[in-house]
């Protein structure tokens, strides 16, 4: 699995994403490594004072490990985790990831779904940083309040 | 996309496990896992038992490379695993496996044993927990070393289970059980 590839793959719209993987697997066999699995997840975060680690809760995801088989090119394997518990999903972002990795035809495909779910983590990040401004305070008038 | 047949299906897998329970329970008893095993009742075994938060021991190299991947169980040595997986025909030599300690008896290994064939071999005499009386199994391509090691190994609580599959069939041998020859 790419680092880097996973996040914008996994914000790209579900229904993209099985249509691209199945492109791009149609004519190889798609061979699971490890059995797809969805469920919950526990979540474990650092207290930033003394590091202490606490679990803050469950989260659903799934992932999947494929290898792509090709007649001509050979194999290739790939992998997704994601943040729903939706194994399908995740399995169709690992065929994607497999032939974004190895270059095979159907990068290209892959590489526009990537830029898609590029342009959906920038929308809500603009969005998120809208919310965090309304809650932003200005503690200089804070200070000339107290005076007055 | 990706299609899973037996035995990584769950619901097989669910089967598979109503069975072991009834073969650990009624030890000798013979089950056919052939519906849900794919082809292989050892793999079908291991896909119901094992997973990635529990460790296994391939003695004799019967997993493939992507079987064991889709298993995810960790590599452990033999003293330690908590599963072993070895060919029946092959005798224990100096296998250790781990036989758990009095305050952890749950943690004795359960060893999964490959034989050519459920019937057909020498016969071994059951008795104890779950039997009338006594029982008896004749597995083929079982090395008699097995059933000796075992004596040494099991001293109640303490001791290993074993599951004897074939190519379509299992049956256990809990620790409990007294077998002779």
């Amino acid at each position: 699995m790419d680092p880097e590839l996973n996040p914008d793959l996994a914000a790209a719209p579900r229904a993209e994403a099985l249509a691209v993987a199945a492109l791009v697997a149609a004519g190889r066999r798609v061979e699971p490594v490890t059995v797809p699995a969805e469920g919950l997840w526990l979540l474990r975060l650092a207290e930033p004072v003394r590091d202490d680690r606490f679990f803050v809760g469950e989260v659903p995801a799934a992932q999947a490990a494929v290898e792509l088989r090709d007649p001509v090119l050979g194999a290739c394997r790939g992998g997704a985790v994601l943040l729903h518990g939706d194994a399908e999903w995740a399995g169709a972002l690992a065929v994607c990831d497999a032939v974004a990795r190895a270059g095979w035809p159907g990068a290209h495909e892959v590489e526009a779904l990537r830029e898609r779910g590029r342009a959906a983590r920038r929308d809500l990040a603009r969005m998120r940083a809208a919310i965090r401004e309304r809650t932003r305070v200005s503690f200089a008038e804070l200070g000339q309040e107290d005076a007055g | 996309m990706i299609t899973l047949d037996h035995p990584w299906r769950a619901a097989g897998q669910r089967e598979v496990f109503r069975h072991l329970l009834d073969a650990m329970a009624r030890p000798g008893s013979r089950h056919d896992l052939s519906p849900w095993a794919g082809g292989s009742a050892l793999l079908a075994v291991l896909a119901c038992l094992v997973d990635a938060h529990t460790t296994l021991h391939d003695r004799d190299g019967l997993l493939s490379e992507l079987d064991a991947s889709r298993l995810g169980a960790g590599r452990a040595d033999a003293g330690v695993a908590r599963f072993i997986l070895a060919r029946g025909a092959r005798v224990p030599g100096d296998l250790a496996p781990d036989r758990g300690t009095l305050l952890q008896p749950e943690r004795g290994a359960t060893v999964v044993l490959a034989v050519d064939y459920l019937d057909g071999g020498a016969p071994l005499h059951l008795r104890g927990p779950g039997i009338d009386g006594s029982a008896t199994m004749a597995p083929r391509g079982l090395d008699p070393a097995w059933i000796t090691a075992r004596a040494g190994w099991c001293a109640h609580p303490l001791g290993v289970d074993y599951i004897l599959v074939d190519a379509g069939r299992v049956t256990c041998i809990p620790r409990t059980t007294a077998v002779e020859a």
